[in-house]
């Protein structure tokens, strides 16, 4: 199914001619469908509103399966939720959406014949709960005793600001000991300066002042103002997602061959943040041991913990390789093709990570119990945690939070928590320390790179055009059957020379992000975020790279739920040098007053923690924010309400309080089970898959080692035929003779 | 590779376009094996041929004999780079390295105008081999040949600055090993190369180490002495003998025979960070054993001696407790308490207490194994008071028992043990 007028025309050439070779379903004839004036087709077999990610995936599968698909989104740019913002972009979205202004729906008022029942759809789509709490640069850091200070004389630091004695106006005296200059005493001018009392309630307030006066600003402000001028080096993510090592993602990149528009980088490691004993005021920043060196190396732990921790962390190890194999064997036999993995290989895969020693046997009554109680459904997670492993609450913490990422203090239940913490595990030991690996240029990417392959299986792309409302017929003979007959699109507002008007899409299926149904209840939670930009690196490290998360555990900070930071750098060139972004996400209540300070506090705990010092016992750095923005949106729960009975269409949630991608893999394979039941998620078309595979062929067999046998052999034949005509001529010498 | 399975592989080969690929390069091979076996049977015809009739022709016909010989060279060279297993290729390199070698000092006295490009020649040769051991170490990190020429070089052509060539080679190891911490030929060659630092060329750890000490309690006195030499390891390659090859010009005089303290140092902490990295290291451990003793020995005062060997027990605690069933980390622990003396200090015997103690508590942990936490304890126990000694004998029966019920293969060997155990009672 080949849809030519798109934005990417470029690419898709290649797909054209491929896929002609290669009938797909719904490709009967060979002559072009018809087109409207924009070029569009007059029927689709899917409109998907909104570019999120699962909406991104879901085109992408859709094309390759041979839909033909229309992926609109009211905004101008990719991603919705998922998508990677700049400063600009964060302000007009501050402006349409902040405080107080993103609970008016609009009602679309579409000039479209209203007489057939419809659906009507936020324009907003996937951003209709999007609300902005706060959004602020730090211009001014404050100058006191001791501050590094740039001056129009030079580098400068302040050795004094005093009350002036002697007169009785209220003044102060500020002397400033310039060090770029040495007197012939070799010690530095000092400079007096002035200054009203009036400025002195507050470093800032007195920074600001000397500016004006003086135009003396602190370094740290001189070099903030610095990074925040190349704004062009930040890539900001709405949400920030990794990708689990091994699991659903990996595989639909590798399947589909979109791995191949991406970069990684695997995340360093993962830190937990907990108040320190002795002051509940002060917090500590320590790693998370996950991999069994960590258990070894930590500080956190004592002797009989790591046991402890170590022997449940193999009972799941244990776990998730059982349930894997059971995976395997059930596709094996459902392809009929019969293949034995041998456990050394799975072991290989699994790298040292966790690997247990060779002659160490499976604990299968430990195993059985699990299952047992997994089965019954008796014991929460936290439960089973106390009851059979006696680990500590602290412990019992870690593993719940930071190991199967749960957010809420109310425990899961043991299947859930296993079935997490089993997909954790699994990631593990395959590059680097942890289990995720980070996109390179922002998370946003992921969805760009999927919206491309898409398009290069032919789906069509409009930006800047919004669903309005989804028109439906209902069959009065069956009870409450409706079917999707047409779309609304709205028309193209962004452009002012060619105005495009609204029009009627015939689809059969339509994909809406919840959130923009008018008739979706709410949900009781809210999603908040917090991006901040910092000066300097949270996590000592030695490359002096920036890839972690921190893990906030109920109840540290005021928080009722988790809190997950990201804290990422110019590794994956999402920042300049010198700067570090740091990512806050946690759920709030919809009544919570003021989910805004939640993550200030969060933030200030991270920044003023006590973290593990270097080898080299440097000390760490400075850390300061330079800007932040706040924000937050819900997730839509469908109820099952009528108009969500409508066949044909099918709604989609923005991943939410999750560290990872995975989740929105995991969506889009159902939603595109339930469009095309039975086909190939993701795959590639065969004779793609087919030229790919040739290439790689040649590649492989073209390699180093062949040269390296040419060349040898090449000069076995000059020798000889060197050889050939020296006896030759030794010959002639002899007629000679 | 990622979800490629090993059916798929196979099945490649059954591709006839592969399957033609792949017999064109055996072909390939095959035929560059039957050149350098051919040129290796030539030149030793030629060996004993050559010295019988040495006639007025000498200077051309070496001449010749060099070309092809720098001609097998390269061939080699390229076979070795394609696979660099063979060591009857690396045996045939040294051969042919040898004889140029050789030539050379024949000819060297005629003209003593040469001995300073003679020099430079054995360096760049020097050079070469390193490249090429370095790339095939790349292409098979653990090939034995290519490992064994590098040392063989080493020996055969000493560097000419010592000290800063023995750090590159320390340094790459360090890669290495960052790519592989258990490849124990790596850890193999960086003795070599620490031993070589110590102006033994042989590999041997066969060197007086600078030891103030003078008293000790908490370890053996017979591990090292200041007069004593400690032959800690045996030699990684045999000397050279008969080659004809002088290996002492280049070494410079005031390199002195002794590992300065320092590089002893920084080896334990490499060793601890590689632990670090994975504790279920053999090699590493290995190495470690035998750097405790200086490490240990170099500490002036008794307290600096102990405090060591208790960081080194709970390095062992923190392994042990992780994984119990890894036989690293006791197999280390048996090795220090073997280094211990009847005498302990009072703050090890209470780290060794308290050993005992956290074994137990394991033991309890895991009711139906715990073969190397019995083993553990067996050995732990005997250094304990002896006024508890009727309830330690009990206590150790009682683990033999155990041992032999979880591990019957080894019936004998705990049989034994409980005899040598009654007879001591006795």
């Amino acid at each position: 199914m080949v849809d030519v007028p798109n934005e990417i025309n470029g690419l898709h050439c290649d797909a054209n001619t491929d896929d002609k070779q290669q009938p797909t379903p719904n490709e009967q004839s060979t002559d072009d469908p018809p087109r409207d004036d924009e070029g569009l087709l007059l029927e689709y077999d899917a409109v998907i509103c909104g570019t999120g990610l699962v909406q991104s995936i879901l085109a992408s599968a859709l094309a390759r399966a041979g839909k033909s698909v229309l992926h609109c989104d009211g905004s101008d740019l990719y991603g919705e939720l998922d998508a990677v913002w700049s400063f600009e972009t964060i302000e007009q979205l501050y402006d349409q959406y902040g405080q107080g202004k993103g609970d008016d729906e609009e009602i679309s008022n579409s000039t479209v014949d209203k007489d057939i029942s419809s659906v009507p759809l936020s324009p907003k789509g996937g951003l209709s709960s999007l609300q902005f709490h706060s959004l602020h640069t730090t211009r001014y850091f404050g100058i006191e005793t001791g501050t590094a200070v740039e001056s129009r004389y030079g580098k400068g630091t302040v050795r004094s600001i005093e009350r002036n004695q002697t007169k009785n106006d209220d003044t102060f005296t500020l002397q400033l000991e310039l060090s770029d200059w040495k007197l012939a005493d070799q010690k530095s001018p000092v400079l007096y300066i002035s200054v009203p009392s009036t400025v002195m309630d507050d470093p800032v307030h007195l920074e600001e002042h000397l500016h004006a006066v003086q135009n003396i600003r602190s370094t740290t402000t001189v070099e903030a103002e610095e990074l925040m001028k190349l704004h062009r080096f930040f890539a900001l993510d709405a949400t920030p997602a990794f990708i689990l090592a091994s699991g659903p993602a990996v595989q639909g990149m590798i399947a589909s061959n979109v791995a191949d528009y991406l970069e990684f980088k695997a995340v360093e490691g993962l830190y937990w943040l907990e108040a320190s004993q002795d002051d509940d005021d002060t917090f500590e920043l320590s790693r998370v041991p996950c991999s069994k060196n960590d258990v070894f190396g930590t500080k956190l732990l004592a002797p009989m913990d790591k046991r402890r921790l170590m022997k449940f962390i193999q009972l799941s190890m244990d776990y998730a390789t059982k349930m894997s194999v059971a995976e395997e064997l059930e596709v094996e036999a459902m392809e009929s093709e019969v293949e034995v993995l041998s456990l050394n290989e799975r072991h290989l895969n699994q790298g040292r990570s966790l690997a247990r020693p060779q002659n160490k046997a499976v604990a299968t009554n430990d195993l059985q119990a699990l299952e047992q109680h997994m089965k019954d459904g008796n014991l929460s997670f936290d439960e089973f945690l106390t009851q059979h492993y006696k680990l500590s609450p602290k412990l019992r913490s870690i593993v719940r939070y930071a190991l199967a990422w749960e957010t809420h203090p109310t425990s899961t239940s043991l299947a859930t928590g296993m079935l997490i913490l089993r997909r954790h595990l699994q990631a593990l030991g395959r590059y680097g320390n942890t289990a995720f690996l980070c996109p390179m240029y922002g998370s946003g990417e992921l969805s760009q790179a999927f919206c491309r392959s898409a398009a290069v299986f032919g789906a069509t792309y409009l930006l800047r055009r919004a669903p309005l409302a989804i028109q439906y017929e209902e069959k009065l003979c069956d009870d409450s059957s409706k079917t999707v007959k047409r779309v609304i699109l709205s028309g193209d507002t962004g452009s002012d020379e060619e105005i495009v008007k609204e029009k009627l899409i015939k689809c059969s299926n339509v994909v809406v992000p919840a959130t923009a149904l008018m008739t979706g209840t709410k949900s009781t939670c809210r999603i908040v975020r917090r991006l901040s930009i910092l000066k300097g690196q949270v996590i000592p490290s030695e490359n002096r790279e920036q890839r972690y998360v921190v893990f906030i555990p109920p109840n540290t900070i005021g928080n009722s739920h988790a809190i997950h930071g990201v804290l990422l750098d110019r590794s994956v060139a999402v920042s300049p040098f010198g700067c570090t972004l740091l990512h806050l996400t946690t759920t709030v209540d919809n009544k919570y007053h003021d989910p805004d300070n939640i993550l200030e506090h969060a933030k200030n705990a991270v920044l003023t923690s006590k973290r593990l010092v270097n080898n080299k016992g440097d000390d760490v750095d400075s850390l300061v924010e330079l800007y932040h923005v706040t924000f937050s949106h819900s997730l839509a729960q469908v109820s099952e309400e009528p108009s969500n009975l409508t066949n044909g269409i099918h709604t989609c949630n923005h991943s939410g309080h999750t560290l990872t991608a995975d989740v929105a893999f995991e969506q889009a394979r159902s939603l595109f089970q339930t469009i095309c039941p039975g086909m190939e998620f993701l795959g590639l078309s065969k004779s793609f898959d087919e030229a790919i595979q040739q290439r790689a062929r040649e590649k492989r067999y073209d390699d180093d080692e062949k040269m390296m046998l040419e060349s040898a052999l090449s000069m076995i034949v000059d020798k000889s035929a060197n050889s050939n005509k020296s006896a030759a001529t030794t010959a002639a010498n002899d007629v000679v003779s | 590779m990622h979800g490629k399975k090993r059916a798929e592989y196979k099945a490649q080969a059954q591709n006839p376009k592969i399957a033609a690929a792949l017999e064109a390069k055996a072909e390939q091979w095959y035929t560059l094996m039957k050149e350098l076996r051919h040129r290796r049977d030539n030149s030793n015809n030629a060996a004993t041929t050559d010295s019988e009739t040495m006639d007025d022709n000498f200077n051309e016909s070496t001449s010749a004999a060099t070309t092809t010989l720098s001609m097998t060279l390269k061939l080699l060279e390229k076979a070795l780079l394609v696979n660099p297993d063979p060591l009857n290729l690396w045996n045939h390199r040294r051969e042919v390295l040898l004889t140029m070698m050789s030539n050379d000092d024949n000819n060297d006295p005629s003209e003593n105008n040469k001995i300073h490009s003679d020099k430079y020649d054995k360096i760049s040769v020097l050079e070469t081999e390193r490249g090429l051991t370095q790339a095939a170490l790349q292409r098979n990190p653990k090939s034995y040949g290519a490992w064994f020429h590098r040392k063989w070089i080493l020996q055969t052509i000493k560097p000419v600055v010592v000290e800063a060539f023995l750090k590159e080679e320390l340094a790459l190891t360090t890669l290495f090993l960052s790519l592989d911490e258990r490849n124990f030929h790596c850890w193999n060659y960086r003795r070599f190369v620490v031993a070589c630092m110590a102006g033994n060329w042989n590999g041997d750890w066969n060197v007086p180490i600078h030891n103030n000490a003078t008293t000790k309690t908490t370890t053996k006195t017979t591990t090292a002495t200041a007069t004593s030499t400690n032959k800690l390891m045996g030699p990684q390659v045999l000397p050279l003998k008969g080659t004809g090859w002088d290996s002492s010009i280049i070494l410079p005089e005031t390199f002195t025979h002794t590992i300065p303290q320092e590089l002893l140092r920084s080896e334990f902490e490499f060793t601890a960070n590689k632990i670090k990295d994975n504790f279920s290291n053999f090699s590493a451990f290995h190495y470690r054993s035998q750097l405790v003793d200086f490490v240990v020995l170099s500490d002036d005062d008794n307290d600096g001696q102990e405090d060591c060997l208790l960081q080194e027990f709970q390095l062992i605690e923190d392994a042990i407790c992780t994984e119990p069933d890894d036989q690293t980390a006791w197999w280390y622990h048996a090795i220090l308490l073997d280094k211990l003396d009847g005498n302990l200090s009072p703050s090890v015997k209470m780290k060794v207490g308290e050993q005992a103690d956290l074994f137990r508590e394991l033991l309890e942990d895991s009711p139906d194994g715990g073969k190397w936490i019995s083993l553990g304890l067996l050995r732990v126990l005997p250094l304990l008071d002896s006024e508890t000694g009727d309830d330690s004998i009990l206590e150790q029966q009682a683990l033999l028992r155990r041992l032999m019920t979880i591990d019957p293969d080894r019936m004998g060997r705990y049989q034994t043990m409980m005899t040598q155990l009654e007879k001591k009672v006795e």
